[in-house]
């Protein structure tokens, strides 16, 4: 069955949908309009001008594992941050180290990367940069080198798990490829780049971060039980949380898809938490629970899902694959590489999403020349790298980077875009090197 | 009906150049809990008080927007020593610093309605200044309020 409908005025819906995707990407990078406004429109417009019908477009088109598994683990974060479990971690981290400004900045960066993980990174550091603004400013140590190596633990760690980043979730959904295969390729490189960044931080700043030791005191009277605010929602958030990243391990003898865990869970810990209270405070709550969820990130994925649909439907996607594959002569692992180093570099200057929701049609349709879905698998986690670790490179790349960029400038230290950039980009470029040394030596030596 | 009804011309004010020490002096000669901070023009400036002083003393990760920075501090232990020291730090910086700047004043001829409203809003003292020139003319305070309500006098 056709998913393109008659294109207004006889055009050709190649032209028609490579317009309207070009228009979309552009409205999208000037940043003067809201994301999701843009993402929606220019999906109403590829339905409207007849590239592909309604029905196409939202059962071929939307992929309702992605927006499904986002929006459970939104829910199920919601809920688990009220317990201030993740200030409790912080601190008792902090203290581990005894207060030695290094060693929290380690710590926090560990901390941050592995929660990055399992949970959004924006979530993440908005959880971390707060506490570590307190400790620093109680060690009366400068900040910045602190949240710079959160931006890049949360990016890093994010990209070792099927769930812990929007493009590793589109591609986990797109290619059936199981939270273990996930943690099996990406994590061994993931902890030797986070190690890496390290090192040029320590150069850079650390074995300058000094603190009295009166100061090391005051970190070290911080009392992380009385951190946790509620510790029956611990326990059950907790429990959940284990539930849910045990079901992502299972998911595939289950036979399950992983939004249908992110949902389940977050429905049993929507249950545990308002089962005690009276119907209307149940609303009350539940409300709150939804309102936190990131709804213009859903749109968002909504209408780009849609857009993509089109061009791929017009057959743009596949004359593009064609190219790229004349370009690296149907050569695999330069195709690997060239995917892996493109994908940074549009990742450091682009919202990352857009650019893999396009880059998985791309790749699904090089298939047929390598020799189909099997072969093609060392190019999904050289999309993986390079879209998640190039969001580093500058202070735009990322949400997170935004994010903990907005908080460092309310607390009276912002983090500016070009000396960002000085220090981030070069590190990121590290990053891919790793990263293309380990594809190549993985996967085509 | 207008604010100036329940305005309280004149009032105790602070210059923006004075330092922390001296507008403490203030709160404290006057047992008032916020000053108007104005220029050597009168010009309303800002407003100082108990609320923006103790915002100096809290980390600043937990005075960041709602939404995005500490919402318990349970367990940051320091103590009142601690806590002298780090408002000695700030006492013979200008008092402006740590005033609120963004409250924006009433003007005379506000309605006592939105009047009410705004303090209703604000929790704070409400500053009445010339829209044209920015001159403080007087505060509204919730006492002078609730005098003028019930016939009493302040």
């Amino acid at each position: 069955m056709h998913d393109t409908a008659s294109v207004i005025f006889g055009l050709d819906p190649f032209w028609v949908s490579l317009a309207l995707f070009a228009a979309t990407y552009v409205t999208i990078i000037t940043e003067r309009l809201n994301r999701a406004i843009v993402a929606l429109l220019g999906a109403g417009l590829m339905i409207i001008s007849g590239v592909i019908t309604q029905q196409a477009a939202l059962r071929n088109g939307v992929d309702f594992n992605t927006l499904g598994l986002l929006t459970g683990m939104m829910v199920i974060v919601a809920i688990t941050r009220k317990c201030g479990v993740f200030q409790y971690v912080a601190i008792w981290s902090a203290k581990k180290v005894h207060a030695s400004p290094w060693g929290i900045l380690v710590m926090l960066a560990l901390v941050t990367g592995v929660f990055s993980a399992f949970l959004d990174n924006v979530t993440t550091v908005l959880l971390v940069a707060p506490v570590t603004l307190l400790i620093t400013e109680e060690l009366k140590v400068d900040p910045y080198p602190f949240l710079f190596a959160e931006i890049f633990a949360s990016n890093i760690g994010g990209t070792a798990t099927l769930i812990g980043d929007p493009p590793n979730i589109m591609i986990g959904s797109a290619t059936g490829l199981s939270f273990n295969e996930f943690v099996f390729h990406l994590t061994p490189v993931i902890v030797v780049i986070l190690l890496a960044t390290l090192v040029p931080i320590y150069f850079v700043w650390g074995r300058r971060l000094v603190a009295t030791p009166e100061a090391r005191a005051r970190v070290m009277q911080f009392r992380e039980r009385e951190a946790i605010t509620d510790a029956r929602l611990l326990k059950q958030s907790l429990v959940v949380l284990a539930a849910v990243v045990l079901g992502f391990i299972l998911a595939h003898p289950l036979r399950l898809e992983p939004a249908t865990i992110a949902m389940a869970g977050a429905a049993v810990l929507l249950l545990l938490d308002n089962f005690a209270h009276s119907a209307e405070q149940q609303s009350e709550r539940v409300h709150k629970a939804f309102g936190e969820v990131e709804w213009v990130t859903i749109f968002f994925f909504l209408g780009l899902f849609i857009v993509v649909h089109g061009i791929d439907t017009a057959g743009v996607l596949k004359w593009v694959a064609n190219e790229v594959v004349r370009l690296t002569g149907g050569n695999l692992a330069l195709t690997g590489q060239a995917i892996l180093w493109v994908s940074a570099f549009a990742s450091a200057i682009v919202d990352n999403i857009p650019f893999v929701a396009t880059m998985i049609p791309l790749i699904k349709s090089m298939a047929p020349v390598y020799g189909g879905m099997q072969h093609i698998e060392p190019l999904w986690w050289s999309l993986a790298l390079g879209a998640c670790l190039g969001g580093n490179g500058t202070l735009i790349g990322a949400s997170a980077n935004l994010v903990v960029a907005g908080i460092s400038e309310r607390a009276g230290r912002p983090i500016r875009f070009v000396p960002y950039l000085l220090m981030a980009f070069p590190l990121m470029l590290l990053s891919i090197v790793i990263s293309s040394a380990y594809i190549y030596l993985r996967y085509f030596r | 009906m207008t604010c100036q009804i329940v305005m309280l011309p004149d009032p105790v004010s602070v210059r923006d150049t004075a330092l922390l020490a001296e507008a403490i002096d203030l709160l404290f000669r006057y047992r008032i809990k916020n000053l108007p901070v104005v220029d050597a023009n009168g010009i309303y400036r800002g407003l100082f008080g108990i609320h923006t002083l103790i915002r100096q003393l809290l980390p600043r990760a937990a005075t960041l927007d709602e939404g995005t920075g500490l919402t318990d501090l349970g367990f940051v232990h320091d103590t009142l020593d601690n806590l002298r020291d780090r408002l000695a730090g700030h006492m013979h910086e200008p008092v402006l610093q740590f005033s609120d700047q963004t409250l924006k004043p009433v003007a005379p001829d506000a309605s006592i309605m939105e009047t009410l409203l705004r303090l209703h809003r604000q929790h704070l003292i409400l500053p009445v200044a010339d829209p044209v020139s920015g001159r403080l003319l007087g505060i509204v305070t919730y006492w002078e309020l609730l005098a003028r309500l019930t016939g009493r006098t302040t």
